[in-house]
């Protein structure tokens, strides 16, 4: 199966694009609608709500301190459960270690809980070449493998779809579907074809919300029971997780669940939260006879090595970011091209993809400051795109690594017009001739003025310069 | 592990540990989850909790009404068949009350044996809880052999039965009561409702994955 395919070099052309789709931005507009207002309902109490969310950012910065430290406690202890624990750096070696896994178990059929970080590694196509189904539980992540799409929502994945182009899809796909648009009857379609994979799965693969280090736990949050499908009923389970998503205590865990969920979807709480500490144990009779962990790299410890960047490792992945955005409310999730959309992917796919693939992205911000504003965890995300701007641009300050990519988007004729700007800002006389000289020739500046002018009015500029006016009223002064 | 595995760990340790990353202030925020003045009041938020979430709340006075409560329970979804655990406080009173009136099925085998049973055939599963919340209106299951996983989660109804006396404030006390971080069995779940999703146009449907429906008998004296 071919996923269509947008990349986040395209970001400007897939903007357009988006922009001009009114379905669409009709599917974003209430969709983030609804979810701020559930979160908003969430916290109704703003002291509550600040406390609560300093003190998760706390729990986070501690852990990503200790980061090297807990993720050694968390291997021990988890294979002291029984949980096998595996490393990948990148994309390539995560999945060639999964796929050896299932292999390796004579598995052909492999359901797949909510995961991100399997999206980010592209597993379902990589499987699929190795002749293994990989079908998809959650039911927006299944609405979207069939349209053959990616998510574009990190928490709700088929969002920029209606009901009715769900059912267009299913009586594309599913054998004896009567035509429905009730939204009842179309989940309960996608149960009972779901419930016949989970019945035939050899391997279920999940994500991790938190992995607890003190206890070798693993923590999915989640609402259908998809996730707690995916790791109860298939013989083999595998974890896949980023190395940033290591807590040192359980107690962490009460706190910042409590904000992911408020933040995400303004539950109190979800339906499900399930915490694996091994597999079935003797003389338990269900659960998988095998678990396995795998935790990836893929270029986070590029974000880690930076005292500002680092920040970006503190996300709980809430999603409360883009439904915040105004950018992302008119684009929607796919026109960046990137696994994460919204602001919280354009602080991290620079460390995943690199500046050369995403240095348009971080440029895609009106620097509002929305996203910062209700980050559970406080991530100063404006300020990061700034700081990416700057490295997108220019060579790493010396005493700072470079990242991958740095400098990729520098321009020449940016760089000399800054140059420029900043010899003549420093010769007066040559800069009030310059000025007198635009103000003369302003009246000859074509319209339009390329980009500028397509959605804004030209600028009209002054009959005299601020220096000019400035020299009258001193004028007028002393001759009162 | 793999040596590539290996390899990777290594590779990845060296680049983190090359950081000294500074701890945060230890004392910054902080977070009381909601606490109750009485017993009745956290009794009250419990079964409202679970109430908003979807759930069917029944209160019975004393243990003594369980039974009765089965049976009409039974009486009203007209369940077919039912699946039980082996063991747990109320195995013997759920037996007494389901075994004439439907099809009655123990988990004593390995799962792979009910596997189909349980996906095709079964109305109601029945199990005890090892705790509730109720800040969050939530029931506590630590699966074991006597009562597997599977049984809160793959027939279309759950029914699970709880004292009063074993619910609590909120989930930070339960973990720190039971001293979690000793130590946890292979899983625990905490379920707050029946299965649901809003993935379909933010339009809330039950029973996606899991039961659609919840029923969770409260046994209010002991
Ligand atoms: S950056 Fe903050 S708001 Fe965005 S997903 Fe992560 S935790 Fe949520």
């Amino acid at each position: 199966m071919s996923v269509q395919h947008y990349q986040a070099s395209q970001f400007k052309r897939q903007a357009s694009e988006s922009l001009a789709d009114q379905q669409l931005r009709q599917n974003f507009r209430g969709a983030m609608d609804y979810l701020q207002k559930k979160r908003k309902d969430a916290f109704s109490d703003e002291d509550e709500l600040a406390q609560l969310r300093l003190h998760a950012e706390n729990i986070r910065q501690r852990c990503l301190s200790k980061l090297p430290q807990l993720l050694e406690q968390l291997e021990q202890n988890c294979q002291a459960n029984g949980i096998q624990v595996h490393w990948a750096e990148d994309t390539r070696q995560a999945q060639q270690l999964i796929a050896d896994l299932i292999q390796q178990a004579g598995g052909k059929k492999v359901v797949k809980g909510k995961s991100m970080v399997t999206e980010e590694i592209e597993l379902n196509h990589h499987l699929e070449s190795l002749g293994i189904e990989c079908v998809e539980s959650d039911m927006g992540e299944y609405i979207v493998q069939l349209a053959e799409e990616t998510p574009s929502h990190i928490i709700m994945p088929a969002i920029h779809k209606n009901k009715q182009q769900v059912a267009d899809l299913f009586l594309e796909h599913i054998k004896d579907f009567n035509y429905t648009l009730s939204v009842d009857k179309l989940i309960q379609t996608g149960r009972e074809a779901l419930r016949n994979k989970f019945k035939q799965a050899d391997v279920g693969i999940s994500g991790v919300n938190f992995a607890v280090a003190e206890t070798g736990t693993l923590c999915l949050v989640e609402n259908e029971g998809n996730g707690r499908m995916t790791t109860t009923v298939p013989p083999l389970h595998i974890a896949v997780t980023g190395i940033e998503k290591v807590v040192e205590h359980l107690s962490d865990v009460p706190p910042l669940f409590s904000i992911l969920t408020r933040s995400a979807t303004g539950q109190h709480i979800t339906t499900y939260f399930n915490m694996i500490s091994g597999p079935r144990r003797s003389p338990e009779r269900d659960g998988p006879q095998q678990v396995h962990l795998v935790l990836l790299d893929n270029g986070r410890s590029q974000a880690y090595a930076d005292d500002v960047l680092r920040k970006t490792l503190q996300c709980i992945r809430c999603g409360a970011c883009m439904n915040h955005c105004p950018v992302y409310t008119r684009v929607g999730g796919h026109a960046y091209g990137t696994t994460y959309p919204g602001p919280i992917g354009k602080i991290i796919s620079p460390h995943l993809q690199g500046l050369e693939q995403t240095s348009d992205l971080v440029t895609a911000s009106s620097l509002c400051g929305a996203c910062e504003e209700v980050c559970p965890v406080n991530i100063p995300i404006p300020s990061l795109l700034q700081r990416l701007r700057h490295d997108a641009k220019m060579p790493a300050e010396s005493g700072i690594s470079s990242l991958k990519g740095q400098a990729s988007a520098a321009s020449f004729s940016e760089h000399n017009a800054w140059r420029f700007w900043a010899w003549l800002s420093t010769h007066p006389k040559i800069y009030h001739l310059a000025t007198r000289m635009v103000l003369t020739l302003a009246r000859y500046i074509p319209l339009p003025m390329g980009a500028w002018t397509r959605c804004r009015s030209k600028p009209e500029l002054a009959s005299q310069s601020f220096h000019q006016q400035m020299k009258q009223r001193a004028n007028k002064g002393a001759s009162l | 592990m793999s040596n590539a595995s290996a390899l990777a760990k290594a590779n990845i340790m060296q680049r983190l540990s090359a950081v000294s990353a500074l701890s945060p202030k230890p004392s910054a925020g902080s977070h009381q989850a909601w606490q109750s003045p009485s017993h009745e009041v956290c009794l009250t938020r419990f079964k409202q909790q679970l109430t908003n979430a979807h759930a069917e709340v029944i209160s019975i006075p004393n243990v003594e009404q369980l039974t009765g409560s089965l049976i009409e329970l039974a009486e009203l979804h007209q369940w077919q068949s039912a699946m039980l655990g082996t063991g747990g406080d109320w195995h013997q009173l759920f037996t007494q009350a389901l075994t004439s009136r439907l099809k009655l099925s123990v988990f004593e085998q390995n799962f792979e044996q009910y596997k189909s049973d349980l996906f095709n055939n079964t109305s109601v599963s029945l199990t005890g809880c090892d705790a509730g919340i109720a800040d969050t209106g939530t029931l506590v299951l630590k699966p074991s052999a006597e009562e597997p996983r599977s049984l809160s989660l793959l027939a279309p109804c759950h029914v699970a039965v709880i004292n009063a006396s074993q619910i609590v404030d909120n989930f930070a006390l339960l973990m720190a009561q039971q001293q979690w971080h000793q130590g946890l069995p292979s899983n625990v779940v905490l379920i707050s409702g029946p299965s649901k999703t809003a993935d379909i146009q933010q339009t809330l449907a039950y029973g996606a994955h899991g039961p659609s429906e919840l029923i969770v008998i409260v046994i209010e004296g002991e």
